[in-house]
């Protein structure tokens, strides 16, 4: 077996066979300007950005015009917090989020409090479950936007958008949802969960980085104001040349990402419950999150008695997360984390597991012997040997 | 963060790691840190004619932490007691190339070395 082991695919996947081939057939025969309409090169590129649009509005069950491509889902989840809070500022200025959301949003709509925006930051249960009746109690007369992310990018639970976006619809305020981890796992289907602003990554799917995709619902979202200026690209919402051949690889990523959600979710759900079974076993290691209610790749897993750092580079045969950032004694650990109720020590002593289409049996195996023994390892090093129990 | 060859190789394969046989009268015992804050630290010795003969270590660390009570105890097996007290958190880092942010765990094994010296200290009286 090679290591490495890459179990980070919630940070980025690799890209698929076929979307290089797609991507490098477009840098080659593609290269004509999109928006050069009165020649074949521009109208020929053109083409592959409308292609690449209906693959992305597919996999979420939205029409191709409601579909702006970005750089990726960090400029999405921007463009959906900033450019709808400012455009529906003279409706209100309060928008409801969480805790746990990804920095695009948080930062966002910290950026949005220094123009005079109030929000509210939600936090998860134990479980790092957003009760959806918390988001109905945290809106005010003045709330114009809810953002909750659908799969938790740390922990892997997945939120009840369905019932949020009712929540949101009832009121008529905008629901945006942050669905770079979920798309491709999960079922997303934007009219029946009532989502009117969601972000989608090209990495997190087997596509390219640098792109990524805003889906803008036209019957609700009729603006939002653009952060960039100077061009009318993007109906003049993402103004720039539209990057031909990132958005062609990650319109076919998200075509075999609907092709094969069911069977790709079925059989990583099965890797990620072997490997929860291998390390349930071991003492003092902690499942974070809902037990049920989780995304198929990301398992997240704390460990009493083991200093965070040790922990992670006596794991250098694997590739994973820290889940919290913990280099360093002034690194705050994760809010994420935190709000499971988990001490500061514990936050920092977590490892993201997430898996993929290429992950087998094999590695996880692997990865459950790597873990015992670095675990076993620090624990018979430190001063006290009790596993202390939380 | 950066990770020298040698924090590496003691990591992999820390020397005198444990504990040592005995009481009180035997083994002094030295320690320093606090394991919530992410750092705890315990050494014993065992001190024979003012010399020491035998040093072990215990850790709750990061890698330089763990490495650095492994290249103390190698360094002052067989030296003066007196060693206790003059090595420094200066050195141990110098020796590991460890990054600045790494200097108050060096400093908190330099703490644990004197108090594992002043045990020492209180059993001659």
């Amino acid at each position: 077996m090679k290591t490495p082991i890459y179990m980070d695919y919630a940070a980025a996947t690799p890209v698929d066979e076929r979307v290089i081939e797609q991507m490098v057939d477009c840098l080659r025969s593609g290269y004509g300007n999109p928006a050069s309409t009165a020649h074949q090169f521009g109208r020929d590129a053109g083409e592959m950005v409308d292609t690449a649009r209906a693959q992305v509005a597919k996999l979420i069950n939205a029409a191709p015009e409601e579909i702006i491509f970005t750089s990726g889902a960090t400029e999405a989840d921007n463009l959906a917090l900033i450019g709808a809070a400012r455009f529906r500022s003279q409706a209100g200025r309060h928008i409801v989020t969480s805790v746990a959301e990804h920095p695009a949003v948080l930062e966002s709509c910290r950026y949005l409090e220094t123009e005079g925006f109030s929000a509210t930051y939600l936090t998860p249960d134990a479980n790092g479950i957003i009760e959806p009746a918390a988001v109905q109690s945290a809106l005010q007369s003045g709330t114009v936007l809810v953002s909750i992310m659908h799969v938790n990018n740390e922990i892997g639970v997945v939120q009840d958008i369905a019932a949020i976006g009712r929540i949101c619809r009832d009121a008529d305020i905008l629901f945006h949802v942050d669905a770079a981890q979920s798309a491709g796992r999960l079922s997303i289907d934007v009219r029946s969960q009532s989502i009117d602003l969601l972000s989608l990554s090209g990495q997190k799917i087997y596509g390219p980085k640098g792109v990524g995709a805003l889906f803008m619902n036209r019957q609700r979202v009729r603006r939002i104001e653009p952060l960039f200026h100077g061009g009318g690209q993007e109906r003049g919402l993402r103004p720039g040349t539209v990057a031909t051949h990132q958005v062609a690889g990650m319109g076919l990523a998200c075509e075999i990402a609907r092709a094969r959600r069911v069977d790709d979710a079925q059989q990583i759900e099965e890797l990620r419950k072997r490997l929860w079974r291998g390390l349930k076993k071991l003492p003092g290691v902690l499942l974070n999150g809902h037990p049920k209610q989780r995304v198929c790749h990301i398992l997240s897993v704390s460990v009493t008695g083991v200093e965070g750092e040790s922990l992670h580079y006596g794991l250098c045969e694997l590739a994973v997360s820290a889940g919290s950032a913990c280099a360093t004694e002034t690194d705050e650990p994760s809010l994420v984390l935190r709000s499971l109720g988990r001490s500061d020590q514990l936050a920092r002593s977590t490892v993201r597991f997430s898996l993929g289409r290429q992950t087998s049996e094999a590695e996880i195996d692997f990865a459950i012997a790597q873990f015992s023994d670095v675990i076993a390892r620090l624990r018979a090093l430190a001063p006290v040997s009790e596993v202390q129990l939380a | 963060m950066h990770y020298s060859r040698i924090v590496a190789d003691y990591f992999a394969r820390p020397l005198n790691a444990g504990t040592l046989p005995g009481n009180a009268n035997s083994v002094s015992s030295g320690a320093a840190g606090d394991r919530a804050l992410g750092t705890e630290v315990v050494f014993q010795m065992r001190v024979r004619d003012r010399e020491i003969a035998e040093m072990s270590f215990q850790a709750f660390g990061c890698p330089h932490t763990i490495a650095a009570c492994s290249l103390a105890t190698e360094r002052l097996t067989g030296q003066p007691v007196d060693a206790l007290v003059e090595l420094t958190a200066e050195s141990l880092a110098e020796t590991l190339e460890a990054p600045v942010e790494k200097m108050g765990r060096m400093l908190l094994i330099e703490d644990a070395l004197r108090n594992c010296f002043i045990a020492w200290d209180n059993t001659q009286a």
